[in-house]
């Protein structure tokens, strides 16, 4: 690491710029589509009758499960007080943000009509998990907000008005407060999005029976979001670290929250494990159906099931949980990516393969593939947090143990 | 089903039904369907009703059943009524009729995922009717936005016209075959009934009542009003497990 | 939703959904009122700088913040948690000893410690002027490193300073760095010394009792100890210190090493992170 890495000391603007410029280009093209959307209509989509939901949707789903770092963050912070948490909460607050309002973007782009999008809390349907998902959404992200204020206050010249300072201060004295708050809303919008498919009884598939008051899929939705949001936050690190070619967090951080990834994952891979037999012996059956139909599609294979539950599910698990001795740091983070990767094909067996399968016989089975207006959009997102970290990176103090990892030294 | 007497719905028979799809464009015309854009394919046409040809074989030949299918009307746990986020779906307590109201939809189309027969259509472009097209356009039906979406609600426009006309003759209930929806009207093998399924002493209640009848995909519990007819027993199959399992039909959509 | 709505009728659900939506958005808002309003309150009774110091405090780098009475300790030293507030530390209690005073001034690589000032581990010094007032001044370290720089009293005259207000403001190129006050009272007058600004102020408590300003032996020690760091950050890679014994660190110091991250230095230096 030369000595330019080890300090506190920011690229030059100009560089900096040209690391934004690709970035900027990536979001301003997604921003043209989703204007060209708006303006247009969504048949400048590949979405049609059959893919109600697309690639956008899978995105949302996948964004929130990542971004629940968030919120298990905040509970690890500051209602079980993990020490190491502290140097990766902003982070973990700031990502959490970017990826939830990134989500409600596109969410605005994808539905029909968005200035309707107040209709739903002056007409809720209570039964809807779709309700709940916007509720608490709306809240959470509410949440998000007051979470991230007292980390831009941070920002030099802000913390230099005594008045900005001290709301800082204060906004972030009762966090605690937050975090629970956070918590308990992500508990129910993660399993109300699990909770949207499980609900759906006239698609085998999708359906599962129902325990307490909502489908298996609920829960499934939350647990494995609890245990990604982790792991994401290890993969955010480390491409940050690689990007700057400096150390942001401890090491012992990033392998505590690896190793409670694991954990995590390897309690959704056995919930998942037992639910999906029930699925298989009693739930299919009782529609009808036998399992083997829904992997007759292409591209969604029985592959897809080795995929989810084996290389990005229990390997990449077992490898978080229990890094052997001697073996990089690396290669925990392709666990984590791995982990984050098996959530995704998850929620995109949850939204695409749902829709890919015929509900009768007799009808054709449609392909879908996203025009570039969705990719767009789609990269538009991505685009969008790397610049928003970048930004935070360069003003605020995204990561309070930096200065430790990387006292002053001459060249 | 709530205490409702009544339960509107479709019956078609599918030993008479050829396919000729008089019935796709009746819907289209009395339901203010404006034409499809050019670029329009079958996956994002606005077709409320949609039909199927489905080819069986089996050692005794080869077989063909045109399958109209709409919104079935369904009663139990009505799939797109329950996911709705903003109630924009509306279930009749007193006919069983499943209406969209289309001003409340915000076209976030879970409704659509949920809906296992796909009866449901979203408005993917802003209708627009060359100028002369817009005189066909009828006033009792209103016209959708680009944005939400929309589905088969019986002529709902003809059954308020029908209702007025019983009401200024002092009638709170319409008589069998006062009102009849546009694809019943125009099919020209008569295939097609509208009645209320509940009362055996209409014909439309007969014939839903009867051994040549059937309901797809009933076995999901979705309770569709909507009811088939075929003396065919591999018709009276189409939606079953072994049928998807044997892969003998071929079907596409000829609307 | 609201009566008047077509066919709308008020269920369990609907109590339900919406009393955990309003609580909810109620509880975040009146967080964020709540805060502010307990901003303006710590405004008005002078706690704000306090609240800010605590809060600067758990952002420094451990180096910054051993404790007193491990300052000669290399590596894995003890650290305060206390913000550097000893009066009310147990273990400053047992190992509190009188620090033996200096006959004279004392220099460590070209910087003085005098005898009759007191330090604050942000680098001021409080100098008794008259019988109730000291002096409020940059020490020697601090005028090293801030060379150069524009340095502005950030108090003026009857202003009243709390734990954690600012007594100067410097200005860099990452933004404003504050220099804290080392005592608490009020500011009588601002004048100038050696090209730089300095307080005269009344402070609320006699100088002996306050017990964390660093006087004497242990002020050299201390001294010593912020050199070692600054020699460390002048030092290429993972080299060791490489100041000789008897060098002195030349006024233009900042001047004549600009590879040095001296924005970072300050910050730590002047615990103003």
């Amino acid at each position: 690491m030369t000595s330019r890495e080890s300090t506190l000391r920011r690229c030059s603007s100009r560089r900096f710029l040209l690391w934004l410029l690709p970035w900027a280009l990536v979001l301003g093209i997604g921003v043209y589509a989703g204007v060209q959307v708006l303006v247009e209509g969504l048949h400048r989509t590949n979405m049609d009758n059959r893919y109600a939901f697309g690639l956008w949707i899978f995105l949302d789903l996948t964004i929130i499960a990542l971004g629940a770092g968030a919120f298990m963050s905040g509970v690890l912070t500051y209602v079980l007080r993990w020490k190491e948490m502290r140097s990766v909460i902003h982070l973990a607050v700031v990502v959490g943000f970017l990826c939830y309002s990134g989500a409600i973007g596109v969410l605005l782009v994808d539905v029909g009509q968005p200035l309707r999008a107040w209709f739903t809390f002056w007409h809720p349907n209570v039964h809807s998990m779709l309700a709940e998902v916007t509720f608490c959404l709306t809240c959470y992200l509410a949440v998000l907000l007051v979470e991230v204020v007292p980390i831009v206050l941070r920002h030099r010249r802000l913390r230099g008005q005594r008045a900005v300072a001290t709301v800082g201060a204060e906004l972030h004295r009762g966090m605690v407060v937050l975090a629970v708050l956070g918590a308990t809303l992500s508990f129910f919008h993660q399993g109300s999005l699990g909770g949207l498919y499980g609900v759906l009884e006239a698609r085998p598939f999708a359906y599962r029976d129902s325990f307490f008051l909502w489908p298996t899929t609920f829960f499934l939705f939350v647990v494995s979001a609890v245990a990604v949001g982790p792991a994401f936050l290890v993969t955010v690190v480390r491409m940050a670290q690689g990007v700057t070619r400096r150390r942001l967090v401890p090491g012992e951080a990033l392998d505590r929250l690896a190793r409670l990834s694991g954990t995590l994952l390897l309690v959704y891979l056995l919930l998942k494990g037992v639910d999906t037999l029930v699925w298989l012996n009693r739930t299919v059956p009782q529609a009808e159906l036998h399992p083997a139909w829904f992997y007759r599609h292409p591209p969604f294979g029985s592959w897809i099931l080795v995929a989810e539950f084996l290389v990005l599910g229990l390997l990449p698990a077992l490898w978080l949980r229990h890094r052997p001795q001697g073996t990089g740091r690396g290669w925990q983070t392709v666990a984590a990516v791995a982990a984050c990767g098996g959530i995704a094909v998850n929620r995109l067996v949850a939204t695409l393969q749902t829709l890919a399968l015929p509900t009768l016989p007799f009808e054709i089975s449609w392909q879908y593939t996203p025009s570039w207006q969705e990719v767009a959009a789609f990269a538009a997102v991505v685009a969008y947090a790397v610049i928003a970290t970048s930004l935070a990176h360069r003003w605020l103090p995204l990561f309070p143990a930096e200065r430790n990892l990387n006292p002053s030294r001459g060249r | 089903m709530s205490a409702s007497t009544k339960r509107y719905g479709l019956v078609v028979d599918l030993d008479r039904c050829d396919g000729c799809g008089a019935c796709t464009v009746a819907c289209a015309v009395e339901n203010n369907v404006a034409p499809t854009p050019l670029e329009a394919g079958p996956e994002k046409g606005l077709t409320p009703l949609s039909v199927y040809r489905v080819v069986h074989e089996d050692r005794d030949g080869t077989d063909t059943a045109f399958v109209p299918i709409m919104c079935q009307q369904c009663a139990h746990h009505t799939p797109c009524v329950r996911v709705c986020p903003q109630n924009a779906v509306d279930v009749d307590p007193e006919t069983g009729v499943v209406s969209q109201i289309v001003d409340r939809c915000l076209g976030c189309r879970y409704c659509m995922t949920a809906c296992p027969y796909h009866a449901r259509y979203f408005n993917w472009w802003t209708p627009v009717w060359p100028a002369s097209l817009e005189n066909t356009l009828s006033p009792e039906v209103p016209v959708r936005m680009r944005g939400v979406v929309e589905k088969c609600n019986l002529c709902h426009g003809r059954m308020q016209r029908a209702e007025d006309r019983a009401a200024a003759e002092g009638r709170r209930e319409l008589e069998e075959g006062e009102m009849v929806p546009a694809c019943a009207e125009v099919c020209p093998r008569g295939a097609i009934h509208f009645g209320d399924l509940a009362d055996p002493s209409t014909e439309a209640g007969r014939l839903a009542a009867g051994p040549r009848a059937f309901r797809l995909l009933e076995h999901l519990g979705t309770d569709p009003a909507t009811t088939y007819l075929s003396s065919r027993s591999w018709v009276r199959r189409i939606d079953r497990a072994e049928t998807f399992l044997e892969s003998k039909e071929t079907a596409d959509d000829v609307s | 939703m609201l009566p008047g709505v077509y066919e709308f009728s008020w269920t369990a659900g609907h109590v339900i959904f919406v009393a955990f939506f309003i609580s909810a958005i109620l509880v975040v808002a009146g967080y964020a009122a709540f805060s502010i309003l307990r901003a303006h309150h710590d405004q008005r009774r002078g706690a704000a700088g306090e609240l800010r110091w605590h809060e600067t405090f758990e952002m420094l780098p451990s180096s910054r913040c051993v404790c007193r009475h491990e300052l000669d300790r290399e590596g894995d030293a003890r650290l305060c948690h206390r913000g550097f507030d000893c009066e009310g530390c147990e273990r400053h209690q047992q190992l509190a000893t009188e620090s033996e005073p200096l006959s004279a001034p004392v220099t460590v690589h070209g910087l003085a410690v005098e005898p009759d000032e007191l330090y604050d581990r942000g680098h001021t010094t409080v100098r008794p002027v008259e019988d109730d007032l000291v002096e409020v001044f940059p020490d020697a370290l601090a005028r090293r490193i801030l060379h150069g720089c524009r340095v502005e009293p950030a108090a003026t005259d009857d202003d009243s300073l709390a734990r954690g207000d600012a007594v100067f403001r410097v200005e860099s190129d990452r933004g404003p760095l504050r220099l804290l006050t080392p005592v608490e009272g009020e500011v009588v007058g601002v004048h100038e010394r050696d090209g730089l600004p300095a307080l005269r102020i009344r402070p609320r408590r006699p100088l002996a009792e306050q017990t964390h300003l660093l006087r004497g032996g242990e002020a050299v020690r201390w001294l010593e100890s912020e050199l070692r760091l600054v020699q460390r950050a002048m030092s290429p890679g993972e080299a060791a210190p490489t100041l000789a014994d008897g060098g002195e660190i030349r006024e233009d110091l900042v001047r004549v090493t600009p590879d040095v991250d001296w924005d970072q230095l300050r910050e730590e230096l002047l615990l103003d992170v």
